[in-house]
C-alpha cells in the first residue's frame, strides 16, 4: 500500500460504494431525466380506482369536481411529493456517503429521522398538541423542530476549529438514533392504545397528501437545501481523497462540511416531516446511480435526484395498485421501496460483478 | 525573498509542547530539499505549515515573500502543491479523473467546464509523469508505485512551483522509490522548488541537493549529504546500530542498519 492508501477495514469500502463510471456524465443525467418523466408520466394512472387521466385533467382546469376530478387531485400532489421526497432523500444519501466518508451512510443515519419521529410521535400522542399553523400540520412542525435539535447538537459535538469530526459526527448520529428509539419507544408505550395505530402509520412512511397545501413547505424547505449541496459539488469531489487534500487544493473544508450536514439534513427533514421515514431510497438510489455517473458529484447528485424521484413515484404507484384485500388499505410505500429496491439493487451487483 | 523560507518558526498543538521550535528553512526554485528525522520530529507539521495549512505559533513561512498563512485560499492552492503520506480513497476514479482534480483551485464555478488552458496542463501532466498510458485505469487498481506518479501528476496539473512531498516513497519497492525520487530530481531541475519528508536517508543523499535533520522539533543540521549524515550525528538523533560511511559506488553516502554496532552499543 502506498501514500495513496485506501481506507480498508471500514464499512465504507463495500463494493457498493466503489462502482465505476459506466456512461458518461450528460448521458446518464439525460437518462435520468426521462427516467423521471416517464415515472411522472405513468403514475396518474396508476390507482386502485380506473380514470381517463387526460379527461380529468381537463375537467379539473374547468373546476368541474367529479369522482375522477377528485381523485386526480389527490393524486397529482401525491406525485410531486413522491418525486421530491425520493429526490430528496437520495441526495441526502449521496451527500452523506461522502461526508461520513461510509458506503451505508444514509439521510437517517445521523438521527434526523428517528428525532423527528419522536417529534411527530409527541403530536400523535398529546391531543394538545394537535394543531395547524396554515397547512403546517403540528405532527410536521414538532418533526421539523426535533430534527433541528438533532442536528444542533451533532454539530455542537462535532465542530473542530478547522473541519468536522466526521468520525464523532457519525458516531454522535448512531448514539441519537438509539436515544431518539428508546423515546420513541417510550412515548408508544405511554400512549393511549388507540392512537398507536396513527402512529405506527406514520412510522411505516407515505405519501397520502390531502391537497397541494399539505405539499407547500416541503419544496420550500427541499429545494434551497438541494441548491445548496449542488452548488458543494466539486468540493464534495476533493473531500473524497480527504481532508487534508482537499485543503490544499484550496477547498473551505469546514465550511463545505458545514453545508453538506445543514443541507443534507434540512433536505432530509423536509421530506421526513411530511412523509414519515422512508426507507431504502436514500441508501441504494446513489450507490445504483453511482455505477453510471461515476463519482463526480456535478453529476451523481442531480442524477441521484432524478432516479431517487423517479423510483419512489413508480413504488407509489404500485403502492396504490396493491389494495390489500380486506383492509382496504394500500400497501405502505416504505415496505415497497425495500422490497423492491433491495432485488433490484443485488441484481446490479451481480450484473457488475460478471461483467469482464 | 524567492522561493519558500521559514524564519524561526515555532508550533504546538497544546501549549507548552512545542512540536517545532525555532525552524529555519529555504527551498529555492530548482533545489530538492529532504527533510530528515526520526517518528515524532516535527517533519509532517513542518510540511503543513510550508503548504500554509498550519498557522505557526511563532516566527513565519513564506513563499516568494508573501505569507504562505496570508494568502489567498485559492492563490496559495495554484502556488503549492501539496501530498498527504495518505491519502484515502472513496470511490473508484479513472486515472485522468484523479489528476483532473489537481485543477480546482483554477476552476470558475461549480459547473465550469475545463478551459483549454486545463485541458493542456493536465495532458502536460501526464506526459512529464508517464502516466499516458493509464489513462483510463481505475486508480485503485493501480500499483503503489503507479498510484504515486498519478498523485504527483495531480500536483503537477495543480500548477504549483512549489512541492511539498510527506513521504512520497512510503511502502513502495526499491525500483518505484528510485523513480519516484528520480521524477522528484527532474521537476526540481526543471524550476520547481521541492521540499520531500522522508524517513530513507539514502533516497535522500542520493537524490535531494540539500538535507534538513530534525530532531525533537529542532534543526539539528542543514546542508549536504556528507556535511548532514555524519556517524555521530546519525547516532545521536536516530540512536545506536546504524552504519554511516561512503556509498561502495563511492560519490555520495550510505546509511545502514548494524547489528554489530547495536550489539556493541547494548554490551561495551
Amino acid at each position: 500500500m502506498t501514500a495513496a492508501t485506501r481506507s480498508t477495514g471500514t464499512a465504507a469500502q463495500t463494493t457498493a460504494g466503489r462502482s465505476q463510471r459506466k456512461t458518461s456524465g450528460p448521458l446518464a443525467l439525460a437518462g435520468c431525466l426521462l427516467l423521471a418523466v416517464l415515472a411522472l408520466a405513468a403514475a396518474p394512472w396508476c390507482g386502485s380506482e380506473r380514470i381517463d387521466v387526460p379527461a380529468a385533467a381537463a375537467a379539473l382546469l374547468r373546476g368541474e369536481t367529479s369522482t375522477s376530478e377528485r381523485i386526480l387531485a389527490l393524486r397529482l400532489p401525491r406525485i410531486v411529493l413522491g418525486m421530491l421526497a425520493g429526490g430528496g432523500l437520495a441526495l441526502a444519501g449521496a451527500t452523506f456517503q461522502t461526508l461520513l466518508r461510509n458506503a451505508l451512510a444514509t439521510p437517517y443515519t445521523l438521527g434526523v429521522s428517528f428525532a423527528g419521529a419522536f417529534g411527530a410521535f409527541l403530536a400523535l400522542s398529546v391531543p394538545a398538541l394537535s394543531f395547524s399553523l396554515g397547512p403546517v400540520g403540528s405532527v410536521a412542525l414538532f418533526a421539523w423542530v426535533f430534527s433541528a435539535l438533532d442536528v444542533a447538537a451533532l454539530y455542537a459535538l462535532a465542530r473542530r476549529p478547522d473541519h468536522l469530526d466526521t468520525h464523532e459526527l457519525l458516531l454522535a448520529g448512531v448514539t441519537l438514533n438509539f436515544f431518539f428509539g428508546a423515546c420513541i419507544l417510550l412515548t408508544r408505550f405511554l400512549t393511549d392504545p388507540q392512537r398507536l395505530r396513527a402512529m405506527d402509520h406514520w412510522m411505516m412512511g407515505g405519501l397520502q397528501v390531502s391537497g397541494w397545501g399539505e405539499l407547500v413547505p416541503v419544496p420550500a424547505l427541499l429545494l434551497p437545501g438541494a441548491a445548496l449541496l449542488l452548488l458543494q459539488a466539486r468540493a464534495l469531489n476533493q473531500l473524497a481523497f480527504g481532508e487534508e487534500l482537499a485543503a490544499a487544493r484550496g477547498v473551505e473544508v469546514a465550511r463545505t462540511q458545514q453545508i453538506a450536514l445543514f443541507a443534507g439534513s434540512m433536505v432530509t427533514a423536509a421530506v421526513v416531516g411530511v412523509t414519515g421515514p422512508i426507507g431504502f431510497v436514500g441508501l441504494i438510489a446513489p450507490h445504483a446511480v453511482r455505477r453510471f455517473t461515476g463519482p463526480d458529484h456535478r453529476w451523481l447528485l442531480p442524477c441521484a435526484f432524478l432516479a431517487g424521484g423517479a423510483f419512489l413515484v413508480l413504488m407509489d404507484a404500485v403502492a396504490r395498485e396493491l389494495t390489500i384485500a380486506g383492509r382496504g388499505a394500500e400497501l405502505p410505500v416504505g415496505i415497497l421501496t425495500a422490497m423492491v429496491g433491495a432485488p433490484l439493487f443485488l441484481g446490479l451487483l451481480l450484473r457488475a460483478r460478471r461483467a469482464p | 525573498m524567492s522561493g519558500l523560507a521559514l524564519s524561526a518558526v515555532s508550533f504546538a498543538y497544546r501549549a507548552g509542547d512545542p512540536v517545532l521550535d525555532q525552524v529555519e528553512l529555504r527551498v529555492e526554485q530548482g533545489e530538492l530539499v529532504a527533510v530528515l528525522g526520526p517518528n515524532g520530529s516535527g517533519k509532517s507539521t513542518l510540511l503543513r505549515i510550508a503548504a500554509g495549512l498550519l498557522d505557526p505559533t511563532a516566527g513565519q513561512a513564506t513563499w516568494d515573500g508573501r505569507s504562505l498563512q496570508a494568502l489567498p485560499r485559492l492563490q496559495r492552492a495554484r502556488a503549492v502543491a501539496f501530498l498527504p503520506q495518505s491519502v484515502p480513497v472513496l470511490y473508484r476514479h479513472s486515472v485522468r479523473d484523479v489528476i483532473a482534480l489537481g485543477r480546482h483551485p483554477h476552476l470558475r464555478g461549480p459547473f465550469s467546464p475545463f478551459s483549454a488552458a486545463d485541458r493542456a496542463a493536465i495532458a502536460l501532466a501526464m506526459e512529464r509523469t508517464e502516466v499516458d498510458a493509464l489513462a483510463t485505469r481505475s486508480f485503485d487498481e493501480l500499483s503503489g508505485g503507479e498510484r504515486q506518479r498519478v498523485l504527483i501528476a495531480a500536483a503537477l496539473a495543480q500548477g504549483g512551483r512549489l512541492f511539498l512531498l510527506d513521504e512520497p516513497t512510503i511502502s513502495l519497492d526499491l525500483h518505484h522509490q528510485v523513480a519516484v525520487m528520480r521524477l522528484l530530481r527532474e521537476l526540481a531541475l526543471a524550476g520547481r522548488a521541492v521540499l520531500c519528508a522522508t524517513h530513507d536517508l539514502n533516497l535522500a543523499a542520493a537524490y535531494a541537493q540539500r538535507l534538513v535533520m530534525l530532531d525533537r522539533g529542532r534543526v539539528e543540521c542543514t546542508g549536504s549529504a556528507a556535511e548532514v549524515l555524519s556517524a555521530a550525528r546519525v547516532a545521536r538523533v536516530y540512536g545506536a546500530g546504524i552504519w554511516v560511511g561512503e556509498h561502495p559506488q563511492g560519490g555520495g553516502m550510505a546509511v545502514l542498519p548494524s547489528p554489530a554496532a547495536a550489539a556493541r552499543s547494548a554490551h561495551p
